[in-house]
């Protein structure tokens, strides 16, 4: 049995109450590694076709991996489930400190299945399990809930992964939280959470981790340290002014989404760049467990109408969310609209999307201050953004429609709102703009989870420079290679932000310095395609195909109108070219179905199996 | 010359553990927090600091040990567990002011900053610089030099 | 005339987001303006903005337009009338 692993999955089911311990299947260590690799492979083979997301027949499966509890630099775990926002496979990353804790407690897994009849809270704590009632938590924020937990089992040691009133009220976007405000944000595990009346996972674990080579594993870390300080993204750009660093970039090559998708940068963007931040409210830098990137921040609003709010954060990605699209230039009222999202526990990215929508809406008289309960929904109105997200939070009014999601939403309003949402397979996009990105646009079209960012990373690689980010050939092979590798971080649980220092070869050496398993790049490459092949072929079954791989007409249309990228826009023909080389690389057939023959290649014979039938659809 | 000890910046440790995951390894061949013999304190959201045994003068966790298992190195401060002594009945750890000595979760001892021989490992990996081994003489000299750098140039 | 814009610590090194800087016909290149700036700003702009060749550190990014110049001709890019030079640390967004 590989070392570098608990080697017990815990499954809880809130129906019944039964609790289960078994052991982690060797071959899955041996097949999956981890993290994403592991979690997907329970998700596809437990969970049947069509289930309703919010029903008690979804999974919430958390996943550690072999590097989570030693001093290899890693993430908290990775949460897989059928997302309620997209009805896809669904899965989200979390930092900091609840996977190590897990781990500690004696498993690597955790599968939480079924429905509570009141609200619970899990309490795991070495070897015993309770389900306690948890109908006093019930009404409480993210933040107050996570004291109040601690203070009441007695252990400041606790950690507890929680919901906020989103995911109580189901918000579809609602997010899971833990430690003081890291998040597993996209997609909406909270409201999968909510939907169990599962308010709380508390953990307190106190066994050892062992690795295969530690004596080796401490000297590779030297030599790591010193090459994740050389590097300029680990050593200086990250930890200095985090993910926040990308804004100027962004904003002067014209990519920076703005005014709900219509521009490419934002008037005065300088006002809430990194080095603002820096100046005037980051407090002090955070890191999760052995990281030495540090790249997250502490900000605290000094003077003004938002005094007094404390964010872990912003991030890129809520600087574009909450300021970018709804073309706020306030890094004060981002802040305090950020730490709104995080206390009602609600993903802050998808959260800036939909009321940005609705501005740009109400800019164009679709709908008025009769739908938005009398709110001003203008553009650079921050206070109404603060409005709306409480709404969401609480499904109040107009908020009930957000809460939606950006996609659902503009089927219920109708008049047209569909042409303006912006969202691929019902995820709204992180903060790249596809047509300035042509690489980066294939990455969050093809991405699993929907228009994600992460699982591709390709868009900072164009950002940098290192490729065209106006050529379309090319992209295709390079995000073949990158979506494999990231699945392979996503199965250690490794960050993105160490992309620039695990190459695949200090990948195989790392395997094999924490679990003992030898294995070559070609191996490891083969997890990573099994992974990205499994994600689809969850998503394919629930009716995603070629039709789903594309950003909305309006990007193939409208040129983005400044900057660096003035005049860009998808060409549909190479736009077709470069998706379908994607396809040919990937052995999936032109409708974006893996095949039959890759898939056993990838020891995912019965999965093959399945898509049999929507093989066959495409001959028709 | 007076003894070192190990010192934390609140201003630039981040609260990443590192210190105690490498500590638990060197000492006890594997990763525990618990076996660690220095420990980060998180006071969400602003304050991170680590703490490990301060090397008092007058160390009360030796003065509180009804069985005379713990003594004090004269030079280093450094103190001494005698396993064969120790009973944990934990008299040392109430006594201890920084809960710098802690009880080991399966030995049955107290276990407490040695400054790995003079070479700590945490300081060494940490790669904010937070962690130092200071004397006592040297810290106000530091600050003071410190203090003027920032004032005067 | 060429307009160059700073970001992060160059910023405060310069005293100012941004400056104009005069270019001859001759010497047109992001280089030349590379060499009027440390001419003008000495060694704190010398010593963080350059590596121990005198190459420019891998943690900066040099944009024309918009356009990153390890994407035209690096250093010896020409120079118009008017473009507009940006210096920033290596964009990592996330």
């Amino acid at each position: 049995m590989p070392t570098a692993y608990a080697n017990r999955i815990l499954r809880i089911n809130l129906s019944n109450g039964n609790v289960t311990k078994k052991p982690l299947p060797e071959g899955l260590t041996k097949q999956w590694l981890g993290g994403k690799g592991i979690g997907t492979w329970l998700l596809y083979n437990e969970l049947k076709l069509g289930i309703n997301p919010l029903s008690p027949e979804n999974e919430l499966i958390f996943a550690t991996g072999p590097a989570t509890g030693t001093i290899v630099p890693h993430k908290g775990f990775i949460l897989c489930y059928k997302s309620p926002l997209t009805s896809i496979y669904g899965s989200s990353s979390c930092g900091g400190f609840f996977g190590d804790e897990l781990k500690r407690a004696g498993y690597d897994v955790l599968i939480v299945e079924g429905r509570a009849e009141k609200p619970a809270c899990i309490w795991i704590n070495d070897e015993e399990t309770q389900i306690k009632n948890a109908e006093h938590l019930w009404g409480k924020d993210a933040f107050e809930t996570n004291d109040i937990v601690k203070e009441e089992l007695g252990d400041e040691e606790i950690k507890v992964a929680r919901i906020g009133v989103a995911g109580e009220k189901l918000v579809k976007f609602a997010s899971v939280t833990t430690d003081y405000s890291r998040v597993a944000g996209r997609c909406g595990p909270g409201a999968v959470m909510g939907s169990k009346n599962l308010k709380a996972i508390a953990v307190r674990g106190t066994k050892t981790i062992e690795v295969a080579k530690l004596d080796e594993l401490i000297e590779f870390m030297r030599q790591f340290l010193e090459m994740v300080k050389k590097t300029p993204s680990t050593g200086t750009s990250y930890p200095t002014w985090g993910t926040p660093g990308g804004v100027n970039g962004a904003n002067l090559m014209g990519v920076f989404p703005t005014r709900y998708w219509h521009k490419g940068t934002l008037q005065d963007f300088e006002k809430i760049n990194a080095e603002t931040m820096r100046r005037r409210i980051v407090i002090k830098d955070k890191a999760c467990y052995s990281c030495p990137v540090n790249c997250s921040k502490i900000s605290k609003v000094g003077e003004g109408p938002y005094v007094g709010a404390i964010l872990e954060g912003p991030d890129y990605e809520t600087l574009y969310s909450l300021g970018g699209l709804p073309e706020i230039n306030d890094i004060d009222a981002i802040v305090a609209a950020h730490e709104l999202c995080d206390k009602l526990g609600m993903d802050a990215m998808t959260a800036g999307n939909v009321v940005a929508f609705a501005m740009d809406c109400y800019d164009k008289h679709i709908i008025t201050n009769k739908d938005t309960d009398g709110i001003e929904l203008t553009y650079g109105n921050q206070e109404a953004l603060v409005q709306m997200i409480e709404k969401i939070g609480e499904r109040i009014g107009f908020g009930d429609i957000l809460a939606e999601g950006v996609k659902e939403a503009a089927k219920r309003i109708g008049k047209g709102a569909d042409y303006l949402a912006v969202h691929i397979k019902g995820l709204e996009p992180a903060g790249y703009d596809g047509r300035g990105l042509k690489g980066a646009a294939l990455a969050f079209a093809l991405a699993d989870r929907g228009a994600d960012h992460l699982t591709g990373s390709v868009y900072t690689y164009e950002m940098r420079g290192d490729i065209d980010r106006l050529a379309y050939e090319g992209k295709a092979a390079f995000l073949k290679d990158c979506e494999e590798r990231f699945a392979v971080f996503d199965s250690m649980v490794f960050c993105r932000f160490l992309r620039d220092v695990y190459p695949w070869n200090t990948l195989t050496k790392v395997v094999q310095l924490l679990t003992g398993l030898e294995m070559s790049e070609n191996e490891l490459q083969i997890i990573g395609e099994g992974i990205v092949n499994l994600a689809r072929a969850f998503s394919a079954r629930e009716g995603i195909s070629r039709k789903d791989d594309y950003w909305p007409e309006r990007f193939f249309k409208e040129p983005l109108p400044d900057a660096a990228s003035k005049g860009m826009m998808l060409d549909r023909e190479k736009y077709d070219a470069m998706l379908n080389e994607y396809y040919a690389l990937r052995g999936w057939n032109e409708n974006g179905i893996p095949s039959a023959e890759r898939l056993e290649r990838l020891r995912l014979g019965h999965v093959a199996n399945h898509l049999k039938d929507l093989n066959q659809k495409v001959e028709s | 010359m007076s003894r070192k000890v190990i010192v934390c910046s609140n201003e630039k440790c981040t609260g990443c553990g590192t210190c105690e995951l490498i500590c638990s390894a060197t000492k006890e061949k594997s990763f525990s927090p618990l076996t660690s013999r220095i420990r980060p304190v998180r006071i969400e959201p602003f304050i991170d600091v680590a703490v490990a045994c301060r090397f008092c003068e007058d160390p009360h966790c030796v003065a509180s040990c009804p069985r005379k298992a713990l003594r004090q190195n004269e030079k280093t401060g450094i103190i001494v567990v005698d396993e064969a002594k120790c009973d944990a009945c934990g008299w040392c750890i109430e006594a201890c002011e920084f809960g710098a000595i802690t009880l080991h979760p399966s030995k049955k001892t107290v276990i407490s900053c040695d400054l790995c021989d003079g070479k700590p490992l945490c300081v060494e990996f940490c790669t904010r610089k937070a962690l130092d081994v200071f004397t006592l003489d040297a810290l106000p000299t530091k600050a003071r030099k410190s203090v003027v750098e920032k004032l005067f140039t | 005339m060429v307009i160059v814009k700073v970001f992060g610590n160059l910023k405060t090194i310069l005293k100012t987001p941004e400056l104009e800087i005069k270019i001859g016909s001759k010497d047109n290149t992001v280089n030349s303006v590379l060499n009027i700036l440390t001419k003008q700003f000495g060694e704190p702009l010398r010593r963080e903005l350059l590596d121990s060749t005198g190459k420019i550190k891998a943690a900066y990014s040099i944009f024309v337009n918009g356009k990153n110049i390890v994407l035209s001709s690096g250093l010896s890019t020409k120079l118009g009338e008017n473009d507009v030079i940006s210096i920033l640390p290596v964009v990592e967004g996330g």
